[in-house]
């Protein structure tokens, strides 16, 4: 078992080697799912998305380097559980315009996990007085908000089509 | 479960939210009894409340729909409750636990607020406007204990950076 954490100091950087693990299962799994999406936007949202996430990836490296030195990960068991639903997601899902709808609605999930994850981690930085990289927690944020609202106005526009469906 | 329509999606997404409050109410008292700040312990403890109303209303919508709740366990949920209890064990007991406690908790809040809007979608594309509304209040709720764990964090934040 691992040390006990005992300062805030310590938190931050055990959220951060989680958060890192998270957004690297993340990459990872985006080709299935841009693979397996059928509208364009909607493939063309994840693509973008993996991109955006590989940069979220090296400014936690950034920034893990630059507090211990070095950018180790731990792995982040909700992430990992997420990723496994959405694979399930997709097997069961029989008909193009639903494996869209639950491929948003699984993408949304995975979103809103980031929101909360990094939001608490730009907090503890805020206290922290770590402003540099508050700023870049907050940037990772404003995009994990936008890739959530574009896929909300995605599933506005196609969801009625699945409906439609079977 | 094999899924062709948005109503079969539907009702995929309200069995994975059922399994997840259930799974939500055998966690909080643990994260209630793990809390040191009495108002975290508070919130815990009013929010367990809430979540058994919420299944009420999923019991509710299950109704409305004549389907039985049962025959789904939300995998996504286990995930994020057990990452949370393993943070919690890894913390000092104190400020930097309850802080560990506040990021857990509002994810949890998150995955509920995405599982509900989704939901809340499909139930008015499929003209189930009661059901809708029902989602709706959930979702209300969700978002002010997000928004309540928000500002227990500015206090227990700060206690946490002296701590040690």
């Amino acid at each position: 078992m691992r040390k006990k954490l005992k300062d805030l100091r310590e938190l931050y950087i055990n959220q951060l080697r989680t958060v890192l693990s998270a957004e690297i299962q993340i990459t990872r799994a985006l080709p299935t799912i841009i693979d397996r999406a059928t509208d364009q936007q909607l493939k063309q949202a994840f693509q973008s998305h993996l991109q955006e996430t590989e940069f979220h990836v090296s400014r936690i490296e950034d920034i893990l380097s630059r507090a211990v030195g070095k950018s180790e990960q731990i792995k982040c068991k909700a992430v990992a559980a997420l990723v496994a639903e959405t694979e399930d997601l997709i097997l069961d899902a029989k008909d193009d315009s639903v494996r869209d709808a639950a491929l948003i609605a699984a993408g949304q999930r995975v979103e809103h996990y980031e929101i909360a994850v990094y939001g608490a981690i730009r907090h503890f930085a805020q206290i922290l007085g770590e402003a540099e990289a508050a700023e870049l927690l907050d940037k990772t944020i404003k995009e994990e908000g936008h890739a959530d609202h574009l896929l909300t106005s995605i599933a506005n526009r196609i969801n009625p089509a699945a409906q439609q469906a079977a | 479960m094999s899924v062709s329509t948005i109503e079969e999606l539907f009702l995929d997404e309200l069995r994975d939210l059922y399994s997840a409050e259930k799974q939500i109410t055998k966690s909080l008292p643990k994260m209630a009894k793990a809390s040191t700040s009495t108002e975290l312990k508070a919130a815990f403890e009013s929010h367990l409340k809430e979540t058994e109303g919420q299944i009420d209303r999923l019991n509710r919508v299950f109704e409305i729909l004549g389907k039985s709740s049962r025959g789904k366990v939300c995998a996504g949920m286990k995930g994020v409750l057990e990452e949370g209890a393993e943070t919690l064990t890894e913390a000092e007991k104190g400020p930097v636990r309850d802080a560990a406690l506040i990021s857990a908790g509002q994810r949890v809040e998150h995955y509920e607020m995405a599982g509900y809007g989704s939901a809340r979608e499909y139930a008015r594309l499929l003209g189930q406007d009661e059901i809708a509304s029902l989602l709706e209040e959930t979702l209300s709720e969700e978002k002010e204990a997000d928004k309540k764990l928000n500002t227990i964090a500015k206090q227990v934040n700060a206690s946490a950076l002296k701590a040690a």
